[in-house]
C-alpha cells in the first residue's frame, strides 16, 4: 500500500475513534437514566429550583442539540465550565497536566528500560533458570496491583527506611531535587507494574527472533548469541513490540491515575477522583474526553513510528526489484 | 593435514534421542570441493551446521569435528564464534529470509570484515563494494544501498554469498544454496560459486538433494542416506558405476533427459525401495 | 511444568472460591460491626490478622472481600462474553462492512479503559458495585470479540464449513452447531484471563472509592483504609494485597494453563 494512502487511513481511523469517544461519553452521561439536576441539587430540591438550574445548564433542549454544543465548544477550546465555581475545564486541567505527564513519561520509559533486557534474556536464556526467574517474577509482577505495589514501597522507603517521602509533590522549576525525591517511588511503582506485563511481549518477540533465519546467519558469521540479538533482533523485534506499546499506553495513563491516588500527587487523576466525588459532571466530562483525545493521539502516533523503522513499509528506494543484473 | 576432519559424528535430538547423523565420518583438504547428497531427512544438513557448532541447543553430538586443527564439538560459544565467519562461512539454502530485512545489505556484508578485523566502515565498504561485483551482481553500489526485501532472490543469494567469502575463510559451506531459486538464476549462481571459489582457493561443502547441481561445483560426493555415508567417490564414478541402490536411483533421476520418449519416468523407488519418503 | 501451573491456578482460584463460600455461613468476628475497644490489634489470637482502624477482625473482612470479587469477576466477564462473543462472531461470519463497524468500535471502546467508564458512570450514580461490574465488564467486551473473531474466521475457513455451507446449512446453524462448539475453548482461556484483569479492576476501582464503598469489605477498599495507618500499624497493608495478588495469580495461572493444554487441539482446528 501506498504510504499517503496508509497515513490517510490511520487519521480517518484517529478522527472515527475520537467521534465514538465522545459519543460514548456523552451518552453516558446525559442518555443513561440518572438526573444531573437532581444529583447537583439533591433529593429536596424544590421542582423550580430543578427546572431552573436545567435550563442554565441547558438539559432541557434536545439531546443531539447539547451533543452538537458540546462537541463545538471543544472544536473551539472550551471544554464546558464546573458547575460549582464556574472554572473552565481547561484552566483547571492546565496546571495539573505536567504532573500527570511526567508520570506517564517515566512510567513508559522505565517499564521500556526494565522489559527490554529482562525480556531479551528471558529469551535468549529460555532454558535456564536466568529464564525460568525472569519470567516467574514477570507472572507474580503482573498479578500485583499497581496500588499495592505503590503502597508496599511506601512501607519500605518512607515508613521503614526513611529515605523518601511517601506523599506531596514539588514542581520542578521550583526545587528540582525535592521535585525528583516526590516522584521516584511513584515513577518506579507505575515502571515496574507496567514492565511485568511487557516483559511478556518482549520475550515473545526476542523468541521469534531466534527462530528467524537472519538471527542463523548472524550467528554464522561469528556473532555471539547476545551480540548476534543486540545487533539483529532488537530493531526487527520493536516492530512487532511498538503495536503492543500504542496498546499499553491507555493502561500506563491508567496507572498514573491510581498511582497519583497513592502518592496524593496534584494531578490528572485526582482532579478527575475529586470531581467525582463533588458530582462535577462537567470536569468528568471535559477531563475524561481530554484524556481519550490524548491516547487516542499518541497511538496514532504510534502507528506511525512503525512506519519508520520498518523499511518494508516505506516507498522503495535505491534498487528495484531486479537492478538489471540477474 | 586435512582442513577439515570429522569421525564417526553422532547428532541425535530431545529427551527422545531421535538420531539424525548416525557414525559419520569424511574429510577435507585445503581447497577440496565436496558434495554431500541426500533427500531431507538424510542428515545432511544437520552434518553441516555441527560443523558450524550451530545446532540447537537440545542436540545431542557425539565424535569428533576437526577444523583447521581445532576441535569442535565440545567447544564454548566464544571459540565457536571465532572461528565462524573466519574460518568457516555459510551460505544458507532461503536466501528470502537469511537476511536482516531491516539493514541495508552493504552494511551486513561489512559486518563480518568489522567483527574479525576490525575494519573501518570506509575502506571496508569499498571491499565490500568490489565483493558484491565479484560475485556478478551489476551494480553493486546500488545493491549495497539496498534493503533485502528490495533485491531478487538471485540477488540476495549473491549478497549473502559475497558475505560468506568476503572475509577469506578457508571453508565455505553451502546448503542448498540454489534450491529456492528459478532455474535459470540456479545455472547463474552456480557459476559463480564456481568462480569466486577457484579465484578464492577456500574449500567447499555442498549440500544438495541433486546430483545435477552438486556436479557443477564438485568432484567429489559424499552421499548420504538415514544418517549414514553409503557410498563415496568422483562424481565421474558415480554417474557411470554407481555401486549402492539408492545412488543408482540418484543418477537416474538426474539423468531424466536421457529417458526413452514415452517412457514412465524414473524414480528413486524403482532402485531402492528403502528410501525414506518426504 | 505445564501441568504444574494449571494445578497451581486451579488450587488458587478453589481456594478464593472455597474462601467466598464459607464466608457466606461463618467468618470468625462480625465483618461489619465496629468495635471501638480493639482498633489496631497486630497479628495474634484470637484475630489472627489483627483488627483494622474500626476494630473489626482483619481475617474476616478478607474472607468476605471474596464473596465481592468473585460476584464482579462472574457478572463483569459474563456481560462482556455474552456481548463480546456474538459480535465477535459476527464481525467473523460476514466480513465486510459489519466486520469494520464492529471492529472499529471495539477500538474506540478499546481506548476506555474500565477505570474511565467507572469515573463516568460513578459521577452520574455515584460509585456502587454495580458500576464497576458495568465498566469492567462493557470495557472487557471488546477483547472478548476479538478474541470470538479470530476464532470464527479459523472455523470458517475449515472444509467442514465449507461442506455445510454447500449441503445448505443455515448461517445461524453453522455459527450455533460448527463455530461455538470450536471457539468455546479459547473463549474459556480469556475468561479466565479476563478474571483476572476483572479482579485487578475491581480492586484499584474500591481502592480509589469508584466501586463498592464502605462498610462492605472489598480487599481494594480495606487498602484504602490501611493506607491512613501505614504508619502505625503496616502490617495490615499487607493482607489484601497479598489476597488481591495471589487470587489474580491463580486465574492468570488458569488461562495459561488451559492455554497450552488447549494448544495442540486449537491448532487441530482447520
Amino acid at each position: 500500500m501506498n504510504l499517503a494512502l496508509r497515513v490517510g487511513r490511520r487519521l480517518g481511523v484517529f478522527v472515527v475513534s475520537l467521534l465514538g469517544a465522545s459519543l460514548l461519553i456523552f451518552l453516558v452521561t446525559h442518555a443513561l437514566p440518572g438526573d444531573v439536576a437532581q444529583v447537583l441539587l439533591g433529593t429536596d430540591a424544590t421542582p423550580e429550583a430543578l427546572a431552573q438550574l436545567r435550563a442554565q445548564l441547558g438539559l432541557d433542549r434536545p439531546l443531539p442539540v447539547q451533543y452538537l454544543e458540546w462537541i463545538g465548544g471543544m472544536l473551539t477550546g472550551d471544554f464546558g465550565h464546573s458547575h460549582l465555581n464556574g472554572q473552565s475545564v481547561l484552566a483547571l486541567l492546565a496546571p495539573r497536566i505536567a504532573v500527570t505527564l511526567w508520570l506517564v513519561l517515566f512510567g513508559l520509559v522505565g517499564s521500556l528500560l526494565i522489559a527490554l533486557p529482562a525480556g531479551m534474556v528471558a529469551a535468549l536464556k529460555r532454558r535456564s533458570w536466568p529464564g525460568f526467574t525472569i519470567s516467574a517474577a514477570a507472572q507474580v509482577g503482573m498479578a500485583i496491583p499497581v496500588f499495592w505495589g505503590g503502597i508496599l514501597l511506601v512501607l519500605v522507603f518512607s515508613v521503614w527506611l526513611r529515605w523518601l517521602p511517601a506523599n506531596g509533590y514539588v514542581p520542578l522549576l521550583k526545587n528540582p531535587g525535592q521535585w525528583a525525591s516526590h516522584l521516584v517511588l511513584p515513577a518506579i511503582t507505575l515502571a515496574a507494574v507496567q514492565a511485568a506485563v511487557l516483559i511478556r511481549y518482549v520475550r515473545s518477540a526476542f523468541l521469534e527472533v531466534l527462530d528467524e533465519d537472519y538471527y542463523r546467519t548472524a550467528r554464522s558469521i561469528g556473532w555471539t548469541p547476545m551480540r548476534a540479538l543486540l545487533r539483529h533482533g532488537v530493531r526487527n523485534a520493536a516492530i512487532s513490540l511498538v503495536t503492543v506499546l500504542g496498546l499499553q499506553l491507555s493502561s500506563v495513563l491508567v496507572g498514573a491515575i491510581v498511582v497519583e491516588s497513592v502518592f496524593t500527587l496534584p494531578g490528572l487523576g485526582s482532579l478527575l477522583l475529586m470531581s467525582v466525588d463533588r458530582r462535577d459532571l462537567v470536569v468528568v466530562q471535559g477531563t475524561v474526553m481530554f484524556l481519550v483525545l490524548a491516547v487516542l493521539l499518541i497511538s496514532a502516533l504510534v502507528d506511525f513510528s512503525y512506519l519508520l523503522i520498518d523499511p518494508r513499509q516505506s516507498s522503495r528506494r535505491a534498487a528495484t526489484q531486479g537492478a538489471g543484473s540477474r | 593435514m586435512s582442513l577439515l576432519d570429522v569421525r564417526d559424528l553422532q547428532v541425535s535430538f530431545g529427551r527422545s534421542r531421535t538420531e539424525a547423523v548416525r557414525g559419520v565420518s569424511f574429510s577435507l583438504a585445503a581447497g577440496q570441493r565436496l558434495g554431500v547428497i541426500g533427500e531431507s531427512g538424510s542428515g545432511k544438513t544437520v552434518t553441516a551446521l555441527a560443523v558450524m557448532g550451530l545446532l540447537p541447543e537440545y542436540a545431542h553430538v557425539a565424535g569428533s569435528v576437526r577444523l583447521g586443527g581445532s576441535e569442535i564439538v565440545g567447544l564454548d560459544e566464544s571459540g565457536l564464534a571465532r572461528l565462524r565467519g573466519n574460518t568457516v562461512s555459510m551460505v544458507f539454502q532461503e536466501p528470502m529470509t537469511a537476511l536482516d530485512p531491516t539493514m541495508r545489505v552493504g552494511r551486513q556484508v561489512a559486518e563480518v570484515l568489522r567483527l574479525h578485523q576490525g575494519a573501518e566502515s570506509g575502506p571496508a565498504r569499498q571491499r565490500v563494494i568490489a565483493m558484491l561485483d565479484e560475485v556478478g551482481l551489476d551494480d553493486p553500489e546500488r545493491v549495497a544501498d539496498a534493503f533485502p526485501h528490495q533485491l531478487s532472490g538471485g540477488q540476495r543469494q549473491r549478497a549473502i554469498l559475497a558475505m560468506a567469502l568476503i572475509n577469506s575463510p578457508d571453508l565455505v559451506i553451502c546448503d542448498e544454496p540454489t534450491t529456492a531459486l528459478d532455474v535459470t538464476v540456479q545455472a547463474l549462481v552456480l557459476a559463480k560459486l564456481d568462480e569466486v571459489l577457484d579465484a578464492s582457493g577456500a574449500a567447499c561443502l555442498f549440500i544438495s538433494h541433486d546430483l545435477a547441481v552438486v556436479s557443477q561445483v564438485c568432484d567429489q560426493v559424499l552421499v548420504m542416506l538415514d544418517g549414514r555415508i553409503v557410498e563415496s567417490g568422483t562424481v565421474d564414478r558415480l554417474f557411470t558405476a554407481p555401486e549402492h541402490p539408492y545412488t543408482r536411483g540418484l543418477v537416474a533421476t538426474a539423468q531424466l533427459d536421457r529417458a526413452e520418449p514415452g517412457q514412465r519416468l524414473p524414480t528413486v523407488d524403482d532402485f531402492y525401495a528403502g528410501a525414506p519418503h518426504g | 511444568m505445564k501441568r504444574a501451573q494449571l494445578i497451581a491456578g486451579l488450587v488458587l482460584v478453589a481456594l478464593v472460591v472455597v474462601t467466598a463460600v464459607v464466608s457466606l455461613f461463618w467468618t470468625p468476628f462480625d465483618p461489619i460491626r465496629v468495635v471501638p475497644g480493639q482498633r489496631l490489634l497486630g497479628p495474634g489470637w484470637p484475630h489472627l490478622l489483627g483488627t483494622d482502624g474500626f476494630g473489626i477482625d482483619i481475617a474476616s473482612r478478607l474472607m468476605v472481600g471474596a464473596r465481592t470479587v468473585l460476584a464482579v469477576g462472574i457478572i463483569s466477564v459474563g456481560l462482556a462474553a455474552v456481548f463480546g462473543v456474538p459480535l465477535g462472531m459476527l464481525a467473523g461470519q460476514t466480513g465486510g462492512w459489519v466486520d469494520e463497524v464492529v471492529m472499529r468500535a471495539g477500538d474506540v471502546v478499546y481506548a476506555f479503559p474500565a477505570l474511565l467508564l467507572a469515573i463516568l458512570l460513578a459521577s452520574v450514580f455515584g460509585a456502587s458495585t454495580v458500576t464497576a461490574m458495568v465498566a469492567i465488564g462493557v470495557a472487557s467486551i471488546p477483547a472478548f470479540a476479538r478474541v470470538a473473531r479470530a476464532g470464527t474466521l479459523q472455523v470458517m475457513a475449515s472444509d467442514f464449513v465449507l461442506a455445510a455451507r454447500s449441503s445448505g446449512t443455515s448461517r445461524w446453524g453453522i455459527a450455533r452447531r460448527h463455530v461455538l462448539p470450536n471457539i468455546a475453548p479459547v473463549v474459556g482461556v480469556q475468561a479466565s484471563v479476563g478474571f483476572a484483569l476483572a479482579i485487578l479492576a475491581e480492586a484499584a476501582l474500591s481502592y480509589l472509592g469508584l466501586a463498592t464503598p464502605r462498610p462492605t469489605p472489598t480487599w481494594g477498599n480495606m487498602l484504602r483504609d490501611a493506607q491512613q495507618f501505614l504508619f502505625a500499624a503496616p502490617l495490615q497493608a499487607l493482607w489484601p494485597g497479598l489476597a488481591i495478588a495471589l487470587a489474580v495469580l491463580g486465574f492468570n495461572l488458569l488461562g495459561d494453563g488451559l492455554r497450552d493444554y488447549l494448544d495442540p487441539r486449537l491448532r487441530e482446528v482447520p
